[in-house]
């Protein structure tokens, strides 16, 4: 668990619409909420030294997308859950060779959501 | 006749005279500085009503015909939404939505679409404007399409994002004419879209201004 008793999430998704669902839905859980659009930024976060309990992480994004990233944070000996969430069915079995830890089609609704948290006790 | 019954004519002429002037019933607090024997007012047809009692039929019909106004609007906003659901123009995603707005966060729903709105509108002027160029570039418009798509399927904007779906199909198989052919279906969907739930919100307005609260619909 990231330092501190409050879970802290990481949005990677190039869609600030979609940020935007997924950040009201974590907010009922009083969770710590960081966002940005792209894989790259998702690993200058880790970079920086900052810590997340989870990432939820789109396919499709510019600059890196969500598969490059997940393999670059393992690579990086970073243990943080990961759930690739995306409509590309197709990509499963790639998410969960890069390390993903979970898989979730889109649209995410709020039951699939705390399922994943509850799975990864998040929710004690 | 006596002097006391003359006087007493007198009184109830004035007080005649004064229903007749007005449309409403009279109360006592009206006629009670010429009369204040309530035998003699009901004789003379007053309406024997307190002003504390008139005022309170009178918020009594207010409050109702409020009610009225409420059960009227909400029973509109329930009828217009199972009619965007079974047009499939909805889905249950968007229900979704609606359960997660609450006291913090009251305008969810209304912000999310509307950000779809200006999202949406944005990508599909793109997807008009590529399309209209010499050289399209099909690579970028599968992009919009692919955006459209998951921002269509976040919100429960079932139809537009099925004219999406079928769009990739014919760009999956190279079909060009194909994925133009779905151009103007999509753009009428979203026209549709946009202009049904505007008229959702605007009810949403009315019944909050009228006192009421939104009917939570169950798919």
């Amino acid at each position: 668990m990231a330092s501190s008793q409050l879970v802290k999430v990481l949005i990677v998704d190039d869609d600030n619409f979609t940020r935007r669902i997924y950040k009201t839905m974590l907010f009922r859980f009083c969770f710590e909420i960081t966002e940005v659009e792209d894989g790259k930024n998702a690993i200058q976060q880790f970079v920086d030294g900052n810590e997340y309990d989870l990432v939820l992480m789109d396919k499709h994004m510019p600059n890196m997308d969500g598969v490059e990233a997940t393999r670059t944070l393992r690579g990086m000996g970073i243990p943080v859950k990961i759930v690739a969430i995306t409509d590309d069915a197709s990509s499963k079995d790639t998410f969960m060779d890069a390390g993903a830890d979970k898989f979730l089609l889109k649209p995410l609704t709020f039951s699939m959501l705390t399922d994943i948290l509850k799975s990864f006790n998040f929710l004690n | 006749m006596n002097s006391q019954d003359l006087q007493n004519l007198q009184l109830i002429q004035i007080a005649l005279e004064r229903i007749r002037n007005v449309e409403r019933p009279l109360s006592v607090s009206s006629v009670s500085p010429f009369i204040n024997n309530s035998t003699i007012l009901s004789s003379c047809g007053v309406l024997c009503l307190n002003p504390t009692q008139e005022s309170i039929n009178q918020e009594g019909n207010t409050q109702r015909e409020k009610a009225m106004d409420v059960n009227m609007l909400q029973r509109t906003y329930s009828d217009l939404l199972t009619s965007l659901f079974r047009e499939g123009i909805l889905n249950q995603q968007f229900t979704e939505l609606q359960q997660l707005q609450d006291e913090n966060n009251p305008g969810f729903v209304y912000e999310v679409v509307s950000l779809f709105f200006e999202d949406a509108g944005r990508l599909i002027n793109e997807l008009i404007s590529n399309f209209n160029q010499q050289a399209v570039d099909y690579k970028k418009i599968d992009a919009y399409v692919h955006q459209l798509k998951g921002s269509s399927a976040s919100i429960g904007a079932e139809k537009i994002r099925s004219v999406c779906q079928t769009f990739r199909e014919y760009y999956d198989k190279n079909d060009i004419q194909g994925c133009y052919n779905c151009i103007q279906p999509l753009n009428q969907e979203f026209v549709t879209f946009k202009s049904k739930l505007e008229a959702l919100f605007t009810l949403e307005q009315q019944i909050v201004a009228a006192g009421g609260s939104i009917p939570m619909m169950r798919h």
